[in-house]
Formats: C-alpha cells, structure tokens, sequence
C-alpha cells in the first residue's frame, strides 16, 4: 500500500457514524482521552450529519440547564446567616472551634 | 467571627446551583429551603476538613447530596438493576420532522429550543426516577463529571453512566411529549 501523506493515519479516522454517535455523550461529557477525542472530531471534520446531532444535544444540554435553575428566597438566605451566627455564638460560648471536627462524610470520624 | 465572614464569603455564590439541586431533589420549596439550610450548616461545621485547592463546589454538592440520602432514605445507593427502557438513545433528535430545509436551517431546532420554558424543563426534570434525576442534575446542569458523581453518591461509575444513560433519554421524551401536545412538533421518526 502507498502512503498517501494528505491523508490522515487511517486509526485515526473513525469512519462510522453509528459508533461515533455511539460516543456522543461520552464526548460532550468530556469521558474520553486525546486521542479518541481527535478520532471524533476528525470524523465530524468531514460529516454534517454528525455535526448535527452532536450540536442538537449539545445545545439541548445548554438549553436545559439554563432553565432548572431558581432564585435564591432573600429569606432563605437569610435564615441560613442567622443560623451560621447561631452557630458561632455556640460555639464562643462551647469554647470549642468547629475547625477541628471531623469530616461530614465519615461515620464516626477520628478519635482524637 | 472572621471565621463565619470568610466561609460565607467562599460559599456564598453556590447558593443558587444548590438550592436549585435541592428543588429538584425533595420537589418542594420548604423541603428544598431545610435541605440548603442543613448544608451550609454541615459545610461550616466540617469547613476544617476542606482542603484549600480542591473544587469547592463538589465539596458543598457532596454534603447536599448525602445530607439529601440520609435524610430522605434516598434509594440513590441501592444498586439494584433497573428495569431496561426500550426508548431510543437521542430520542428527541430522532423524533423531529425530518423536514430537510428546516432542519437544515436550523430554524425546527430553535423554534424547539425557544419553546421550552422553566416549567417544561423543570417538570420533566422532577419526572425523572430519584436515582436518574440526581445523576441527570449533578452533570447535564452543574457539570460534574463521572468520576465526582461516583465519589459524591458512592456508587460505581458504570452504575452513574447507566443511570444518566436512561435519565437523558426519558428526560427528552418528556420534553418531546410536550411539545406534541403543544402542536410544536408533530409526530415523525428518522434516523
């Protein structure tokens, strides 16, 4: 087989569009490395259909993201002001920092 | 004192993704409100625990999501394996008219796009199954990545990608449903 230099390493082109749309997620998820990264979007290089699609879901992601979102209640915020001043005051008079308590993650946290 | 100004001033900017988060999580406002109320609670009790340079909104998102579990007996780490859909993947894209010149133009797309309000996108949200919702949540709206999701629910990422897998499609069929009923798009099928 010659080379053919314009071209590009026939591995790195993915010639399906059933697998790259396979990726698509995975792609816009950004789950993939470099390199299966460059085989996708050298293949929407040189396809309109997958361009399409791949920008459908992107912009329908953005769509609804934009959307789920909600306004803070000025009361709520104030509610949690007071309650973290609360927990100062507790704390002053507790005589103990809430810096060194364990993690919220861990069950029972470290003994110390 | 200087304590409390510095963690509300760290913290204070993800208040709204979190109070959204909460919204789609319990459904109701006063659950929502305890729910973001427990979290800073929670944060600014264990702030000694956050390490300086780490992310911190997957730091608070992380208390949320647990404090939410706990408190609501959440079915979120309960692996059992789901019933299959038999939806398709990209199941809104697939279900517009296949009408070239528009679609071409662009022009179905946004008139679709422009037609989903907060209502539409925040019911089909809530409509979601708890353990799809989350997941659909933490990365379609914040962004988070597999690999957090995973760290943040203590669940394996094939169980996160699964989840998000069927929560996206069932997501857009909500939202397609809709916009049929509204006369928006009319039913079709292409690939």
């Amino acid at each position: 087989m010659s080379e053919q230099p314009n071209d590009k390493n026939p591995l790195d082109a993915v010639r399906n569009c059933d697998e790259v749309l396979g990726q698509l997620y995975y792609f816009i998820d950004g789950y993939l490395d470099d390199r299966r990264r460059t085989q996708i979007t050298g293949h929407l290089d040189n396809c309109g259909h997958c361009v399409d699609v791949f920008g459908f879901e992107a912009e329908l992601r953005a769509v609804v993201a934009r959307h789920a979102y909600e306004e803070v209640p000025p009361d709520l915020k104030q509610r949690i002001f007071l309650a973290l001043s609360a927990e100062v005051v507790m704390n002053l008079t507790a005589k103990t920092s809430p810096f060194d308590r364990p993690s919220p993650f861990s069950g029972s946290g470290e003994q110390r | 004192m200087a304590e409390q100004a510095r963690f509300t001033e760290l913290t204070e900017e993800f208040m709204p993704a979190l109070y959204s988060g909460a919204m789609r999580m319990t459904r109701n406002r006063a659950d929502a409100e305890d729910l973001v109320q427990d979290t800073y609670l929670k944060a600014y009790r264990s702030f000694g625990t956050f390490e300086e340079g780490t992310f911190l909104k997957a730091w608070l998102f992380r208390i949320l999501t647990n404090t939410y579990i706990n408190k609501y007996n959440s079915q979120v780490r309960n692996l059992t394996e789901e019933a299959l859909d038999d939806l398709e993947e990209m199941y809104l894209y697939r279900h517009l008219p296949a009408v070239e010149a528009s679609r071409a133009s662009g022009s179905a797309e946004d008139q679709l796009f422009e037609f989903f309000t907060d209502d539409e996108v925040k019911g089909a949200l809530e409509a979601l199954p708890e353990t799809q919702r989350i997941v659909v949540l933490l990365c379609d709206v914040e962004g988070f990545s597999y690999a957090e999701m995973a760290d943040m629910l203590d669940v394996p990422i094939g169980t996160i990608m699964s989840r998000l897998h069927r929560g996206r499609k069932q997501l857009q069929k909500s939202l397609h449903d809709f916009a049929v009923g509204e006369g928006i798009i009319h039913e079709a099928v292409h690939v």
